[in-house]
């Protein structure tokens, strides 16, 4: 068992953990790990948001029912039965130059984790931070602590109204061409600035999302064509030169398990309501 | 008076029904009474050369009549310490060895392996005497001492869990080293516990068989990926030896059309069903999604995995196999098992494409006849195309059931590796890193259960002789 030694709310969609786990102490810059609440649920990878003096610390943003399952749980027991990493390849960290951060959402965590590293490498760094809505805007200190300017939108308006293309592109206009963009968060914004990437002339290197389960290179579920050659994210990644990458290939495998997904989360809700219930008796 | 051979009235181990098994994942196979393991005992002629018959076919060399003798005298604590003298776990092999074309295949009554030509009758029932002498000591509460030697101060590190590193683990722990055993996943038992289904071995005895090694003074670090969450070089330095025992596990895909939602590993699949369970889902909440139709490509025992899962899924299940049952290297009565179970198998024909739609959906494997030809280098006749015999399976799923590769992420840019991504080692096991040794399926590429075991076990005494001689004779090279 593995000690949860902080649990903090940022939003009502999402938290901060402080995992004790000797094993990641010295993950690099963007690894992440895999967490099972109790050996029988479901294996989630999460970015490594820092890694501290005796594990490593989790941004979690609620969005289906093994994560509102880890925000609820952990509220009446904060242990957590496995935890595996670091997994996958650290981010290549040199300097580049002038380096502009994209995240969308969660993305924020793994983009902290690199953009903190490339900093004390002295890079130069900008970042634009974009959420769905208010809920999924997070860690912008963390974010301001070693870039040199951030902005951050909404999709819905509730901050200032933007998209990562439109500020990327925005961004460009503004303060020229960067050296390196960096992006992660969401596979379909990562294509898109891929795509003014490309036009522009400007190197990109993105997180890849897609399912993962054994995470140790066997079951090929997190599998994606970089360059036309089959890589899996889980141990070739999560990290790619956006450029290589067959966005349309990922964006067609983004939605597996859709349908199950809606089933489980409806299911676990209507366990919660009835839980609630049987404590109001 | 002479003793009766008994040629032919081989006891058959009692099964559900067909239509009972496919309705959940529980143990079709239920095991002898302690009435037919009696008789069925009784029919071994316990051959004074049986070196040269059951015993030479054991890929891990049991004392076959010996623990049968025991059974016969009624003493099923010796005969279970007969079998883990050489064989650790006898509930395990009994259920998953191809018996045929080991003991069995050796037994006299039905081959003389001497005289090389066939015999008159059935073989003895070794594989599932060695099942029930296992289960019964498991069942019974009997606590069988597993002393092990006085601690020698020696530490090793073994990698990965499954039937290699057990082997490994437990002789090394018995010799009195202190084992750490390094595991990625969260349970033990790597293929037993991630590919084979709780159908063929139900997933108590696997925890029975961890909980022996406990025992012992093994240890287990799950969630360790050696190659990422450590290094094999680190672990070479903090102990006194490493036994690589990774497996090969990684799934392979290869025929057009195979970038298709649809399109599976076996991996994928059995480890979502047999792993994390999804048969209970949304119960358990790891989902599996395969339609309701679904094509196995493949042959082997991973094809029939995939065949009992998909049937207890409660889906259509089609197999299809380039080569003929003959050729197929599963259980030859697995196969009869799945066509009482309901599944489609398609013998010697090849899939040539997945068929899908825009939406990347699978809509059906197209397929060609084959017919037999001239042998091939491996000595099986070749399957040849049968020419316009092309047609499709229609189905909504695929699922590539056609062997597996090197998982070399513990030992990339390491050590030597040989053509096919596995580890290069000498016939000690070692390998060209001093104090590393490997076995298993990182070093043959895919086999069995018990192959990697015997593996295991014969690594564990180099690595014995290791740590005390400090004698290291890997020279690369063949």
């Amino acid at each position: 068992m593995y000690k949860v030694l902080e649990k903090k709310s940022l939003t009502p969609k999402a938290f901060i953990i402080e995992i004790e786990a000797p094993h990641l102490t010295k993950a690099g810059p963007g690894q992440f790990a895999v967490i099972q609440r109790t050996l029988e649920s479901e294996r989630i990878p999460l970015s490594i948001l820092e890694t501290t003096d005796k594990g490593a610390k989790f941004l979690v943003e609620v969005r289906g029912r093994s994560t509102l399952e880890l925000e609820v749980r952990l509220n009446e027991s904060r242990e957590i039965a496995y935890v595996e990493g670091p997994a996958g390849v650290p981010f290549e960290v040199k300097n580049y130059g002038r380096v502009l951060l994209l995240s969308k959402n969660w993305g924020i965590a793994p983009i902290i984790n690199v953009g903190r590293a490339l900093s004390e490498c002295g890079n130069k760094i900008s970042a634009i931070h974009v959420g769905d809505t208010s809920e999924n805007v997070y860690l912008i200190n963390e974010l301001e602590s070693f870039s040199g300017s951030v902005r951050v939108f909404t999709e819905d308006g509730s901050v200032e109204e933007g998209n990562v293309q439109l500020a990327f592109r925005d961004y460009i206009d503004c303060a020229g061409k960067p050296d390196l963009v960096v992006c992660a968060g969401n596979n379909l914004d990562s294509s898109l600035v891929v795509d003014v990437c490309r036009e522009e002339g400007i190197s990109v290197v993105s997180m890849v999302n897609t399912y993962m389960l054994d995470t140790i290179g066997l079951c090929l579920v997190c599998r994606l064509l970089v360059n036309d050659e089959q890589k899996l994210a889980c141990v070739d990644g999560p990290w790619f030169n956006g450029l290589e990458v067959n966005w349309d290939y990922l964006l067609a495998r983004e939605n597996l398990y859709e349908d199950e997904e809606k089933q489980a989360l409806e299911k676990f809700l209507k366990q919660l309501e009835r839980e609630k219930l049987r404590s109001r008796r | 008076m002479a003793k009766k051979i008994r040629y032919l009235d081989r006891n058959k181990e009692p099964m559900l029904e067909p239509s009972e098994r496919v309705k959940g994942f529980r143990e079709y196979a239920l095991g002898f009474s302690v009435g037919l393991a009696l008789d069925e005992a009784n029919r071994c002629l316990f051959c004074k050369d049986a070196d040269q018959r059951c015993i030479k076919g054991c890929p891990i060399n049991v004392d076959i009549p010996g623990f049968i003798k025991k059974i016969t005298e009624g003493d099923l604590v010796g005969a279970y310490k007969k079998l883990i003298e050489t064989d650790i776990f006898p509930s395990i092999c009994g259920r998953v060895c191809p018996q045929e074309r080991q003991c069995e295949g050796s037994c006299i009554l039905y081959y003389d392996t001497v005289r090389e030509r066939k015999a008159k009758g059935l073989p003895v029932s070794i594989g599932a005497l060695e099942k029930f002498v296992g289960d019964f000591i498991r069942v019974s509460g009997i606590e069988i001492e597993e002393e092990a030697s006085p601690p020698t101060g020696k530490k090793v590190a073994v990698i990965g869990a499954g039937p290699s590193g057990l082997g490994c683990a437990y002789d090394l722990a018995k010799k009195g080293h202190e084992v750490h055993v390094y595991e990625a996943l969260h349970k033990a038992g790597g293929v037993m516990r991630y590919g084979i289904p709780p159908a063929r071995l139900d997933r108590e005895i696997i925890d029975y068989e961890i909980n022996r090694l406990e025992r012992l003074g093994v240890k287990f670090f799950y969630g360790y990926v050696v190659g990422r969450t450590i290094s094999l070089e680190e672990l070479r330095e903090k102990y006194d030896a490493v036994y690589i025992s990774v497996g090969a596990g990684r799934g392979k895909l290869g025929l057009k059309g195979d970038h298709l939602k649809g399109v599976f590993s076996a991996i994928e699949v059995l480890t979502r069903v047999n792993l994390m369970e999804a048969y209970r889902f949304p119960e358990a909440p790891t989902p599996v999604d395969l339609g309701n139709k679904v094509a196995i490509i493949g042959g082997g025992f991973t094809a029939v995995d995939c065949a009992i899962t998909s049937l207890r899924l409660g889906l259509e299940t089609h197999v299809v196999y380039r080569r003929t049952r003959e050729t197929s290297s599963a259980r030859q009565e697995e196969w009869d098992h799945l066509m009482e179970e309901g599944a489609q198998i398609h013998w010697l024909t090849q899939p040539v494409e997945v068929l899908g739609n825009e939406k990347g959906e699978v809509l059906g494997l197209k397929c060609i006849k084959m017919e037999l030809g001239e042998p091939d280098e491996s000595g099986r006749p070749r399957p040849v195309p049968v020419p316009g015999s092309e047609h499709v399976i229609e189905c909504d799923s695929v699922i590539f059931a056609i062997g597996q590769q090197a998982n070399p992420i513990a030992y990339q840019g390491l050590l030597e590796i040989t053509k096919w991504g596995t580890v290069k080692v000498n016939d000690r096991y070692e390998t060209s890193m001093e104090g590393v040794f490997a076995g298993g399926d990182a070093i043959n590429g895919g086999d069995t259960v018990v192959r990697s075991l015997a593996h295991g076990r014969e690594a564990a005494k180099f690595i014995d002789e290791y740590l005390k001689t400090k004698k290291w004779s890997f020279t690369g090279g063949s």
